[in-house]
């Protein structure tokens, strides 16, 4: 037998006719069972990044309905703002952007001592840069306007003294546990793809996009997203958690979408899944855990 | 082209590849079915006259896969277990001749990437271009490792094998 045959032989090489059949019944069965069916990594993601920012989107319903005289601040929050006839703070933890909320009690029992003792000064005239709403236990509100060490109320015209600034009384001190969670999270979003990559060596070029679609649709989602919170940002002069977690989510169902359609190995969908999760869940305890 | 038109066009053609980079006929046939499966899963976002690559690509995928969860990926041992099945497989009948059964055990000891350029260049006949497409890789490294694969493959067969 010449070498040319040989190969030839190998060449013929065919599965039996009912091999065939057999292949073609499963993949018509296939094709019925899988029509209707959601992904379970995508349904899991997405159900866990949507009770997520519904969590932070609810309103707290225990707040108290009963004057206390012995009443404590409950949350502060500071607001940057020169306009003096105006005051832009509000009572949410959910406005990223130019608003901080304060929650720690250490930093509310300082600032609460720093009034009970606060001097009232002779009368000057002050330029008002921030706004401080400050929400005390029994639901009661005061709407403050901050110089440096000095406060007035925007009501009652009220002028204190503090010993120290306003800014160094609020100076953020975070609990150690919750940075070492937040930059857990960080760190074992990088992990998780690190340990992917390493499982699957073949997707190290794709770790930005699976092909060039998915490029070319990161590139349009993240312009689209910086164009929206850019407008929302200057419409609104603030920034709600809602658009960044909205817009998070998008990219992030967006991510696993367009792997499954390029065909990525299952492993990389989940890891690409987590990975999200995980950045979701750093931002949220970093930005909004204070 | 309907599922069943192009499954009976490639079928031969992904089944033939999947065994020869595989060894098991069994897994060949799985891998080809999940092949066709997946083809339908994607199939709206596939181009016109891209299927065909497309589908060694999932197949290439499916079987590296395969080899990387069960850590074979430089060496596959010789499965007994293929003597034994029906005399009318595709396997019984591949070793019906004595050198066409030397060239395959011959081919199936090649480390994998040897044994992909090989398939792909003499039993799937592709050119050099296409070659280059389904593995990623550039010209020059495709000559030069089916120069070192037909090299092996002819050392291994006692070296009288001229090709």
């Amino acid at each position: 037998m010449t070498k040319e045959k040989t190969w030839q032989h190998l060449r013929e090489l065919a599965p039996t006719k009912q091999q065939q059949n057999n292949m073609l019944r499963e993949i018509r069965l296939s094709k019925k069972a899988t029509s209707w069916k959601i992904s379970a990594v995508s349904l899991l993601f997405i159900a866990v990044l949507t009770i997520l920012a519904l969590s932070f989107l609810q309103t707290p319903l225990d707040i108290a309905t009963t004057t206390d005289e012995a009443k404590e601040i409950a949350k502060i929050y500071v607001r940057d703002n020169d306009k003096q006839d105006r005051f832009l703070a509000k009572a949410s933890c959910l406005y990223v952007v130019a608003q901080k909320c304060y929650k720690n009690q250490d930093v509310l029992l300082q600032f609460q001592q720093a009034m009970a003792t606060a001097k009232s000064p002779p009368p000057m005239s002050l330029v008002l840069k921030q706004d401080v709403l400050i929400v005390y236990t029994d639901g009661t509100q005061e709407q403050w306007k901050v110089a440096g060490r000095y406060m007035t109320n925007i009501h009652t015209q009220q002028v204190i003294q503090l010993e120290q600034p306003v800014s160094s009384l609020l100076f953020v001190f975070r609990d150690q546990m919750q940075l070492l969670l937040g930059y857990g999270f960080l760190f074992l979003s990088h992990f998780i793809l690190w340990i992917t990559k390493h499982k699957v060596p073949h997707i190290k070029r794709r770790a930005f996009a699976a092909n060039v679609e998915h490029m070319i649709a990161n590139g349009v989602m993240l312009l689209l997203f910086a164009i929206l919170l850019a407008t929302v940002y200057f419409l609104t002069a603030t920034l709600h958690a809602f658009w960044i977690y909205g817009a998070f989510i998008i990219y992030s169902t967006m991510q696993v979408y367009y792997r499954k359609k390029a065909g990525e190995p299952r492993i990389y969908i989940l890891a690409c899944a987590l990975n999200q999760l995980c950045i979701g869940l750093a931002f949220t305890i970093l930005f909004f855990v204070y | 082209m309907t599922l069943e038109e192009l499954f009976y066009l490639h079928n031969q053609t992904i089944f033939k590849y999947l065994y020869y980079l595989l060894n098991d006929e069994k897994l060949a046939e799985d891998f080809t079915q999940e092949t066709f499966t997946r083809f339908l899963h994607y199939e709206k976002s596939i181009k016109a006259g891209a299927e065909l690559a497309w589908l060694r690509r999932t197949a290439r995928n499916l079987a590296y896969d395969h080899y990387r969860r069960k850590r074979l990926i430089q060496f596959v041992p010789f499965l007994q277990g293929h003597e034994e099945q029906e005399p009318i497989s595709p396997h019984q009948w591949l070793l019906q001749q004595e050198e066409a059964k030397a060239l395959y055990l011959a081919i199936r000891q090649l480390k994998l990437s040897y044994r992909d350029v090989i398939i792909l260049r003499k039993i799937e006949g592709l050119s050099i271009q296409e070659t280059c497409d389904v593995l990623g890789w550039n010209e020059g490294k495709v000559k030069n490792t089916l120069k070192r694969a037909l090299a092996v493959l002819q050392k291994q067969l006692g070296g009288d094998w001229d090709d």
